[in-house]
């Protein structure tokens, strides 16, 4: 058994008996990759709070032979995003975006774009407040990566191009935009304004680093929460439960 | 999945086992092969404690505690400082303070720990409940002593941000239990501890 090293973040950690846990990692070289960490539910020597939610470090594991369960050896830490959970609606912000690529990705897919998209994401939002567009901005880009990239610039039916003087709509299910002579008989469709659209292109397309600088409206905020959460649920089948915690969580935030 | 070599019975028997926590295909059997080869006076027993929870354990209306009684002993106990509230996530905690000795509060076991992941919002755990222990103005404070995870801290402060504003003292268990740790598994000098050396948050 061959020890490997990678750059991984964890996605999801459960107790597995009385002294396993479970991990998932989305790691920068092999993907998705779920382990064993002997002891680690009991004994916190040897892998401190490196199998934490949200924790970067350097993976060393042990690679089993019909690549199942892979052995955790040891974990050298590199960011545990630690501001992340003093704010709840942080920890459900990057909940959201390991839920998306545990959901939207199948084990040992490797892409090393979204392993930075997944870094860079959860370094902004544990140095900064959380912006209100920052989900937005992650899922647009991570479907982008991933090959589910929506059609925004031109009607999915007749190619017309993104203009001021047409209305356009956004189909879930067809994963793009129609213009409003070809939305009828299209099943459910979100109104998305050329503003809006406009918008999410460029969360697409621009440096990641210049992404915080983007101030979505409250229009836009609406209109491409409702467009791209729809599309998501299409592709996974089911609301992300972190999404639905978001929305719960504002509503008592409301009541209060 | 069932196994063609037992018969039906055996396989019911071992599929209710492999659904307990840390409970694998192999153990299962292993548990229902030596509950096969028991006495029918220890099967029994087993089957009525299992039945007997469920019939004569519920929740303390109070603190949601296990308890065979309403409320529990715990709630009821009036030699027991009544100013100040422990909150946990699971009866399991409850126990490893307990058993320090060093505690003389009350007690709120929130049955669960926010997650987002697990879509476990303040709604499905006794958050509700513990605001509304704090209304009738007794508590001096509440200690919050969930576990050193992602969402045990981000519960703490999620709870900390509710209590505050109502002049309460808030104070969180102090770690030397390591990050990533248990409650549950920490041994009790270390849980001690950290009751006494407790900070605001
Ligand atoms: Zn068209
Ligand atoms: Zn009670």
């Amino acid at each position: 058994m061959p020890l490997h090293r990678t750059e991984a973040i964890v996605v999801r950690s459960m107790d597995f008996s009385e002294s396993d846990k479970i991990v998932t990692f989305f790691t920068r070289g092999f993907g998705k990759l779920r382990g064993i960490a002997k002891g680690a539910k009991k004994s916190k020597k040897r892998f401190g709070n490196s199998l934490e939610l949200f924790s970067h470090s350097n993976l060393f594991f042990f690679e089993k032979e019909n690549l199942g369960l892979a052995r955790i050896n040891n974990c050298n830490m590199i960011e545990t995003y630690a501001r992340i959970q003093k704010d709840i609606k942080k920890v459900a912000c990057g909940s959201y975006f390991l839920e998306l690529i545990d959901g939207l990705m199948g084990e040992r897919e490797k892409n090393a774009a979204v392993f930075s998209l997944l870094a860079d994401s959860l370094s902004l939002i544990n140095c900064q407040d959380l912006g209100t567009g920052i989900a937005r901005i992650f899922e647009i880009r991570v479907l982008s990566l991933l090959g589910y990239q929506p059609q925004l610039e031109r009607c999915l039916v007749c190619g017309q191009m993104l203009s001021n003087k047409e209305r356009f709509w956004f189909s879930p299910l067809r994963g793009g935009i129609v213009c409003n002579t070809c939305s009828t008989n299209l099943g459910k469709l979100s109104p998305t304004s050329t503003g809006t659209l406009r918008m999410l292109i460029l969360a697409r397309d621009m440096e990641f680093k210049k992404v915080h600088r983007l101030v979505f409206s409250k229009q836009a905020l609406r209109e491409s929460e409702d467009a791209l959460t729809s599309f998501i649920r299409c592709q996974m089948g089911k609301e992300p439960n972190s999404m639905r915690f978001l929305k719960k969580i504002q509503n008592l935030d409301n009541m209060v | 999945m069932s196994d063609s070599r037992f018969a039906a019975p055996i396989n019911r028997l071992i599929a209710s086992l492999k659904k307990l926590p840390g409970i694998g295909e192999k153990t299962a059997t292993r548990l229902a092969l030596h509950i096969l080869n028991s006495s029918r006076k220890e099967a029994e027993e087993l089957a009525r404690s299992v039945t007997d929870v469920k019939d004569k354990i519920s929740f303390c209306p109070v603190c949601f505690n296990f308890s065979d009684r309403s409320p529990c002993e715990v709630c009821r106990d009036e030699t027991r400082d009544d100013k100040t509230i422990c909150v946990v996530e699971e009866p399991a905690d409850f126990l490893a303070i307990e058993k320090t000795g060093k505690y003389r509060g009350k007690y709120h076991i929130l049955q669960g720990v926010l997650s987002p992941l697990d879509g476990i919002s303040p709604e499905e755990i006794k958050v509700r409940e513990l605001m509304e222990r704090l209304r009738c103005g007794k508590i001096k404070e509440v200690i919050i002593a969930t576990n050193p995870s992602v969402e045990g801290e981000a519960t703490a402060i999620y709870l900390a941000k509710l209590i505050k504003p109502k002049g309460i003292k808030v104070t969180r268990i102090a770690y030397g239990i390591p990050v990533g740790g248990d409650i549950e598994y920490t041994d009790g000098d270390t849980l001690s501890r950290a009751m006494e050396g407790r900070r605001d948050i």
